[in-house]
């Protein structure tokens, strides 16, 4: 069971401790443990998930930008599911970031200590989460900053007496009561909310109000693939690539532009040979009252969802049944829904799809030495909502490399888009950053050891011995794969669309408000692996 | 029109936002200086000031000063608790105060140094327990929770009566903080075992609550109390019956499962899974041909579609429950589920919820390493038993290029198991591009590792694999070269050496051919690692290859490495054991060591060998030379101990590995979780079925134990009638009897062994404060004319005892609907007695 929340600096300074009992040990007397454990581990490129600190205790910890946050865990008597701390972590952090404000700093900390103190004994009860959600614990512990309840109580009073005028909602306490409230001191001031509201929909404030009543849907798809470059017959090839291509604008796919071209010629395509998109849906509700809502989806129908996962929210029976997201939101942000696709359960006709907006074309072993190699992106023109590609980068890892066979560098030949440079240790990058929809950026670059660079380098008769050199070597160098990284807007790889998002039910909200909706598409890229 | 002033109004939105964002900046700017500058005096005379906002800057001093855990700053020798302690009778006075805030922060103060500072805390307790009265309900809540907080053996009795009191409050979050008030009272120390009953039977209670949030901290607490360690003796026959709490709620807690909050689901699933472990019976599964036979009797090989699986009732009413939780956005959750069905049905089970797509889900490069981590620990643990669920998935084990090397490892070691004839070309593909494209050398190890492992799905593989790591010798170098070579040791040793011997003659025809080809330049200790393997198996190719290899080595002697000439010496040592093992003749003998070649080679190594920088070399030649002299015995002796059959490397993933200890932990705590379950218990010592029974019978079921051991002295003293031992024979004896309607008076004895200690309580408590008498009798009232319902139901159940499962499943259906006069009405009596005294008040 949980034992201690501790909150450092990240140079490992206390800020912030919470002992659940007198026996605890203290930050002080733990750090060193903490420390020399990580530092075992310094240099390789590894984590640990959890720190035991002898028999009894382990400790799970996450490092934020400026905190880090450990929870000491005893194991004495019970055996505990091994992710609760880590998801505890995560949901104090919640927590505190809606407490004080976004990022969050040690300052920031200091100055709320005493609502930290009050909020971790919600948290945490005899060493079990006890109430997590930050939208029921604003129910028990009140935001406490003066000026702000100033602010959002006139705001109140103005929306009350908005409503009066409307004839509104009866279940706004009278403003005599607030006043009172105001006049009795801090304390009275968190008058506890209606009882109904924390059994049926527990994520949900009941008094939530908004002036302006809006709700936006952001899909953000992220792609994780290894493709590799597969032989094709060339009949075979020519089906395929024309299959790929079918979905290009028409106008487009008839300028003459080369993509098409290049893409049916070549006698090697890339095929993913493992892959998911991982997709999640998140949903902000700015609405008053306790709507329901209801949030369909249009799924095309090679794609298969699987298993989703769904905020608490959704009513998941009605999912199962009829494929429909119903159910009444959280106030704020939420991330409603989480996907997964997995690309090799896709048809092979319609990889290209799911691949999303970029196409690559990577060829290697070219020029006379065979250690040049080539990159030829293919910004798709598939939609009018998409324009342009954002923080386009390609990674260059030279891997296969020995020791023994020198540093060796990476120059290059020919760049059409962004700037390439080499980052050493046969790691090399081409940012592209922004790129526009329809062009065609092209990378050339050689790779050379620094042992027979400067053969290399001056050309004429020498060159051809290098070519044999390397020969000897049973070497030719060339990338081993590439990392590719973007984003885009307005289009998401697996083709989901929202179909419509009704409100059902306005409990508290008034029929005739017609809450603004916005849907947005966005597409990143995890691990976009690309095979020599 | 509109529009401009939806405009208008979402600026101002906007602008309010960022006005709170200023204040909430501001303010901090503004508390920072205040409570680290204070000083001891001037934080005392904060506290004792009038003013709540000067007490609130007091009790912010104090919290900060106990959160930072300083010690220093307060100079001299004290450490963090004294430092906090000296302001103790400062700020317990100020519980009056009416702040909130205040009061809350007190309380936290309170619960952690009451027992340093018994005397002084008891002061304060009449306050909080005065504040269980309170209107609001957060305060109730705040209250309850620090009185059964505050650890001062001595309050023990009072707390119990506090929680007696708020079992039953209108609100349900003053509920829920009530059976987490169970939790803590039930934690200390010398707690009388008769209170540990009494804590029992609230719990039961709020195990039954209507709320579902209250039936999560009420799981919370047992499931805290279940594990807790009993010392006492008479606590330990309370330690097995602890579980009867929940006889009575099984199938109401499984339905209402979806239902509460992720934590308690976690809880609920851990409990639920002990508890089927431990009153139900095994599943069972008919194989094909009709075979009947337990679940856990399944091997590995078993395929899934090979069986059907038949499983109790109740088990099978918990199995369902969780399928609505695979949709859940908690990924401890999903753990929980995954151990449950692990440990109580057979894979097929576990495929059919569809548990695989869900925990692969968790494992993608998207989801956080630690939810990573112990997915595929979940997962490794599945395939362990049972691979054929996961076959179909592998291509989702395969590694990015970003996997951490503990995640690589898991999936590497994963992939090995799933690897089978169909998928191996795929999964061979995949790793070769890993040994030689990953950034990690760590990681392209393993993948080795993994390759050597796959190796033993066929013969044919093992040929295959073999042959490609031979051509790799050359390419590679370091760390990989090593692995390289220990897997081809592995691959010739587990070889099957009846059938294969061709083959490993080729082996070891392509490894000499590595050694003699003087323009591969190899690394010494993959040199000293591939003649030690062609000297180990000489006689497997009937010595044929080795001494070849010896005299191409021989030239060059003096200028190979240490270990390449130790390792010649064996080789030779080993050709020449072999060779004298085919000699029986004296003179034989004597004629080979003057003119047999390998004696000659033998004779001139262990001359160069004399000369040798390393001792141990020239100890080693010493001793052979002596062994291998030409003597019989020795050189049976030296026959014996140099071709002893050597065990195959351990080609595992090497958790323990030295710099790996802390993944091993962290995969231990796993485990420890993972695998930490009770046996399945004798089905002959179940209770039947029907003590699941729901809801109001079956409470007598759940209890009857805890009431039976109820010390007979109440009975004794207290008793207006003779009273049968148990409540069993009460039911039957009034069904016997045939009164179809039971007196108020008979049904308050019916239920009178808990009654009675209410009742004692009661008496105490009107002799403690009288106060509260009206509350009570009221109270006492309502669950008079509750039980009258709970009679009645009894009966009811008597009557269907024979057809159970017809009964029990009307229950079942519609629970809420089958009682809902009772609960209602009781609601509503409490309700309005409780106003009722309020208003009186």
């Amino acid at each position: 069971m949980i034992e201690a929340i501790y909150i450092s600096d990240n140079s490992n300074t206390l800020v912030f401790e919470y002992l659940l009992k007198l026996s605890s040990p203290s930050f002080k007397s733990l750090i060193n443990i903490v420390q020399s454990k990580l530092n075992e581990i310094e240099g390789e490129q590894e984590k640990i998930p959890l720190i035991r600190i002898n028999n009894d205790y382990y400790t799970c910890f996450e490092k934020t930008r400026n905190l880090t946050i450990y929870v000491l865990v005893s194991s004495v008597n019970i055996k505990v599911n091994p992710l609760i701390p880590y998801v505890f972590i995560k949901h104090l952090l919640e927590v505190m970031e809606d407490y004080f404000g976004a990022p969050l700093a040690v300052t920031k900390i200091e100055a709320h200590n005493d609502t930290l103190n009050l909020i971790a004994n919600e948290l945490i009860q005899e060493g079990i989460p006890n109430v997590t959600d930050s939208n029921r614990l604003r129910d028990i512990i009140p935001l406490k900053s003066l000026l702000s309840r100033i602010l959002s109580t006139t705001n109140e009073f103005a929306e009350r007496a908005i409503q009066s005028t409307n004839g509104g909602q009866s279940s706004s306490p009278s403003l005599g009561s607030g006043g009172s409230g105001m006049g009795s001191g801090m304390g009275s001031l968190h008058k506890y909310k209606g009882t109904s509201s924390t059994t049926d929909t527990p994520w949900r404030r009941t008094n939530v109000k908004y002036t302006n009543n809006e709700m936006f849907v952001d899909i953000v798809e992220t792609i994780n693939v290894i493709l590799k470059p597969t032989k094709l017959k060339n009949q075979k090839a020519a089906t395929l690539s024309s299959s790929a291509t079918g979905g290009f604008d028409s106008a487009y796919y008839n300028g003459g532009h080369h993509p098409s071209g290049a893409l049916s010629t070549s006698s090697t395509k890339l095929l993913p040979v493992a892959g998911t998109i991982d997709g999640e849906i998140n949903f902000t509700s700015h609405l008053t009252g306790v709507p329901e809502l209801q949030l369909v989806l249009n799924v095309p129908s090679s794609i298969d969802l699987q298993v989703p996962s769904f905020h608490p929210c959704i009513k998941i029976e009605k999912w199962i049944n009829s494929g429909v997201l119903s159910f009444v939101p959280a106030d704020g942000k939420s991330t409603i829904m989480q996907y997964q696709v997995d690309v090799g359960a896709v048809k092979k006709t319609s990889y290209s799809d799911v691949l999303g907006l970029v196409d690559v074309d990577f060829q290697t072993g070219l020029g006379l030495n065979e250690n040049e190699f080539e990159i030829r992106l293919f910004i798709k023109q598939q939609q009018k909502a998409v324009t342009k590609i954002e923080d386009l980068v390609i990674k260059i890892f030279t891997t296969n490399v020995q020791k023994s066979e020198g540093e060796i560098s990476v120059r290059s030949t020919r760049c059409t888009h962004g700037e390439f440079s080499h980052k050493g240790n046969g790691n090399s990058e081409w940012n592209v950053r922004t790129v526009s929809t329809g062009t065609q950026p092209i990378l050339r670059g050689v790779i050379t050891s620094d042992e027979n660079e400067d053969d290399v380098d001056s050309f004429g008769e020498q060159k051809k011995e290098v070519q044999t050199d390397v020969k000897g070597l049973g070497k030719t160098f060339s990338p081993s794969y590439l990392k590719l990284s973007y984003s885009n807007k307005g289009h998401i790889p697996s083709g989901i669309k929202v179909d419509s998002l009704k409100i059902i039910s306005t409990r508290g909200l008034g029929d005739t408000v017609k809450p603004y909706k916005g849907v947005k598409y966005i597409t990143k890229t995890g691990e976009y692996v690309i095979r020599a | 029109m509109t529009q401009p002033f939806a405009k208008i109004s979402s600026m101002l939105e906007s602008a309010r936002d960022l006005t709170i964002e200023a204040a909430v900046s501001a303010s901090s700017r503004f508390a920072e200086t205040s409570p680290s500058v204070m000083g001891y005096q001037e934080v005392i005379k904060l506290l004792n000031s009038r003013n709540e906002r000067d007490i609130l800057s007091g009790m912010k001093c104090v919290m900060a000063s106990i959160s930072r855990g300083e010690s220093s700053t307060s100079g001299a020798d004290d450490n963090g608790t004294e430092d906090a302690l000296r302001y103790f009778g400062d700020v317990v006075k100020n519980i009056t105060c009416g702040n909130t805030v205040v009061k809350n922060l007190i309380l936290i103060y309170l619960t952690k140094y009451a027992e340093l500072e018994p005397d002084t805390a008891l002061l304060s307790i009449n306050t909080i327990q005065k504040s269980l009265n309170d209107k609001n309900p957060i305060t109730r809540y705040t209250s309850i929770r620090a009185m059964a907080g505050i650890k001062i053996s001595s309050i023990s009795p009072i707390t119990l009566l506090c929680i007696k009191r708020t079992v039953s409050d209108l609100h349900p979050d003053v509920r829920s903080a009530t059976a987490i008030a169970i939790g803590k009272l039930y934690g200390l120390e010398d707690i009388s075992s008769s209170t540990k009953k009494q804590l029992f039977e609230f719990l039961t209670k709020l195990l039954s609550d209507s709320n579902p949030i209250v039936v999560g901290s009420a799981l919370k607490t047992f499931y805290q109390i279940k594990d807790s360690v009993l010392t006492s003796s008479i606590s330990q026959s309370l330690e097995k019956k602890k579980w009867n709490v929940l006889h009575a709620s099984f199938r109401r807690l499984c339905r209402l499962l979806p239902t509460l909050d992720e934590w308690s689901q976690s809880f609920l699933i851990d409990i639920l899974t002990e508890y089927s472990r431990l009153f139900l019976p095994k599943p069972k599964i008919y194989r094909e041909g009709g075979e009947v036979s337990d679940y856990d009797q399944l091997s590995a090989q078993d395929n899934i579609d090979n069986y059907e699986v038949s499983m109790d009732a109740d088990l099978q009413l918990f199995i369902d429950s969780l399928k609505p939780l695979i949709y859940t956005n908690s990924e401890f959750v999903i753990l929980s589920i995954s151990k449950a069905l692990m440990s109580l049905a057979p894979p097929k089970t576990y495929q059919q919820m569809q548990l695989v797509p869900v925990t692969i889900r968790l494992i993608s490069p998207t989801s956080n390493f630690q939810v990573a981590y112990f997915a595929l620990q979940a997962i490794r643990s599945v395939v362990v038993q049972n691979r054929f669920i996961y076959e179909h998935y592998f291509k989702r084990f395969y590694i990015y290029p970003d996997d951490l090397p503990s995640i690589a490892q898991l999936k590497l070691e994963i992939l090995s198991m799933l690897a089978n004839e169909s998928n191996m070309p795929l999964i061979f593909e995949e790793l070769k591009s890993i040994v030689f494209n990953s950034n990690s050398n760590l990681i392209a190890k393993q993948a080795l590792v993994c390759i050597g492992r796959c190796s033993q799905i066929s013969d044919v593989w093992n040929q295959r694999i073999l042959k490609w790591c031979l051509k790799q010798i050359t390419k590679t170098e370091g760390l990989i070269l090593d692995e390289l070579l220990t897997s081809i040791r592995y691959l010739v040793q587990t070889k099957n050496h009846t059938t294969a011997n061709d083959s490993l003659a080729k082996t070891i025809y392509r490894l000499s051919l590595l050694i003699t080809n003087s323009d591969n330049k190899i690394d010494s200790e993959a040199k000293a690692s591939i003649i030690w393997i062609i000297g180990e198996f000489t006689n497997h190719t009937y010595n044929q290859i080795g001494p070849d290899v010896l005299r191409v080595l021989i030239p060059n002697f003096a200028n190979e490495a240490d270990i390449v000439r130790y390792q010649v010496l064996v080789l030779s040592a080993k050709i020449m054991a072999f060779e004298l093992e085919a000699i029986v003749g004296e003179n034989e003998i004597k004629y080979f060591f003057e003119e047999n070649i390998h004696a000659k080679m033998f004779s001139h190594i262990l001359q160069l060998c004399k000369y040798d920088n390393s001792y141990d070399t020239r100890d080693r030649a010493r001793m052979l030379s002596i062994l291998l002299s030409g003597q019989h015995h020795e050189s049976k002796l030296a026959t014996l101990f140099l071709q002893v059959p050597k065990n195959a490397p351990l080609i595992g993933f090497r958790n323990g590995d030295g710099k790996n200890t802390n993944l091993a932990n962290s995969s231990e705590i796993f485990q420890s979780y993972y695998k930490k379950i009770p046996d399945w218990a004798d089905p002959s010592g179940h209770p039947a079925a029907s003590v699941r029974k729901e809801i109001l019978s079956k409470l007598n079921g759940g209890n009857e134990n805890v009431v039976t051991s109820i010390s007979s002295q109440n009975f004794l003293s207290k008793s207006q009638s003779p009273i049968p031992i148990s409540e069993h024979a009460f039911s039957s004896k009034d069904f016997q009897s045939g009164v179809p309607k039971i007196t108020p008076k008979e049904t308050y004895r019916l239920q009178s062994l808990d009654d009675f200690f209410g009742n004692e309580d009661e008496e105490e408590e009107e002799s403690d404060e009288d106060d509260d008498e009206d509350d009570d009798d009221e109270d006492e009232e309502s669950d008079n004319s509750d039980e009258i319902e709970e009679s009645d139901e009894d009966e009811d159940d008597a009557v269907e005892e024979e057809d159970e499962g017809y009964g029990q499943a009307e229950v079942d259906g519609n629970p809420d609907e089958a009682n809902p006069t009772s609960s209602d009405s009781e609601d509503s009596d409490t309700d309005s007695s409780t106003t009722n005294h309020l208003l009186r008040k």
